[in-house]
């Protein structure tokens, strides 16, 4: 039987008796390879006079997982990226301080995107405000950039009053990476479009390598992560402890 | 100007939730309430002088 496989791939947590929970669709996976691999001690004999191997002994084994995910949805990058996915609803910000000493030029970040709404004050005792593309403008309200365009006598720092939209938000290394459930679900084209399923029952996923910002091509989200040995399913001789493949 | 949140908002980098109320300049209070985020609370009444 040939095999040419297309599939969707899911991940769920596990609770504490290594049931999967609520499986979540990793969207659109252009590659996805389980490996495995064996250390082996290798014994040559001495009395032949050619050293020739006479013993392989199994010293472990070790399944791993590579993902190609092409969608950079909030929670494949939270999971890329050891992160935590937030969607923050859009509100106002007063008195936000830029750094001092800005210089004609520079650039100054808001901590908010999609802003609106914007106001830039002076520090002096009456606070006196800056004149939108006179004395600052708007890089990027998409992002949250000011540019300084003119600084006249104004007192530093500045201070900023604007509006933000709503927005998903991923902070890096903010959690620990779940132990996950990772189920296949294809099809193999090379035999009909037959169905088949994969499951790896206990699976942690490393940190993204990296995270492709720029490029001519379209960016995917590379993961990789070891299969590890399930100790709830001890000896379970028609599961495993590692995982399954199965022909529908 | 002293004014109450109809919704969170953070100022001087302290987020505050809706119906705190915050002492701020005017303009700043009023450029909140335009934005309909606050309302203006009103100013306690000067007590009378006292009868001698």
């Amino acid at each position: 039987m040939y095999f040419s496989g297309q599939g969707k791939l899911f991940v769920a947590k596990r609770d504490v008796n290594g049931i999967p929970q609520a499986f979540r669709y990793l969207g659109n996976v252009s590659d996805f390879k389980p490996t495995f691999t064996t250390d082996v001690l290798e014994h040559k004999e001495s009395s032949s006079g050619q050293r020739l191997p006479d013993l392989r002994q199994i010293k472990s084994k070790a399944a791993s997982i590579t993902a190609k995910l092409d969608e950079y949805t909030k929670e494949n990058l939270a999971l890329g990226l050891y992160g935590t996915a937030v969607t923050t609803a859009g509100a106002s910000v007063t008195a936000e301080v830029l750094p001092s000493a800005l210089v004609v030029g520079n650039y100054a970040r808001l901590k908010y995107p999609e802003v609106s709404a914007v106001v830039v004050k002076d520090s002096a005792g009456s606070p006196a405000t800056l004149t939108l593309g006179t004395h600052y403008e708007i890089a990027s309200a998409n992002h949250g950039t000011l540019k300084i365009l003119n600084l006249a006598a104004f007192v530093q720092p500045f201070k900023v009053d604007y509006t933000y939209g709503a927005h998903d938000r991923v902070a890096m290394f903010l959690a620990d990476p779940d132990e996950l459930f990772v189920r296949f679900e294809g099809v193999n084209t090379a035999d009909g479009n037959k169905p088949v399923l994969l499951e790896l029952y206990r699976v942690l996923f490393d940190p993204l390598k990296e995270l492709a910002s720029i490029s001519d091509d379209l960016g995917a989200l590379d993961l990789s992560g070891s299969a590890l040995y399930d100790a709830t399913r001890v000896a379970d001789t028609v599961l495993g402890q590692f995982g399954q493949f199965i022909h529908v | 100007m002293r004014i109450k949140l109809l919704q969170e908002h953070e100022h001087a980098g302290r987020r505050h939730a809706a119906d705190a109320e915050l002492d701020l300049d005017a303009a700043t209070a009023r450029w909140l309430i335009e934005l309909g985020v606050a309302q203006p609370l009103s100013e306690p009444k000067p007590k009378p002088p006292k009868e001698k």
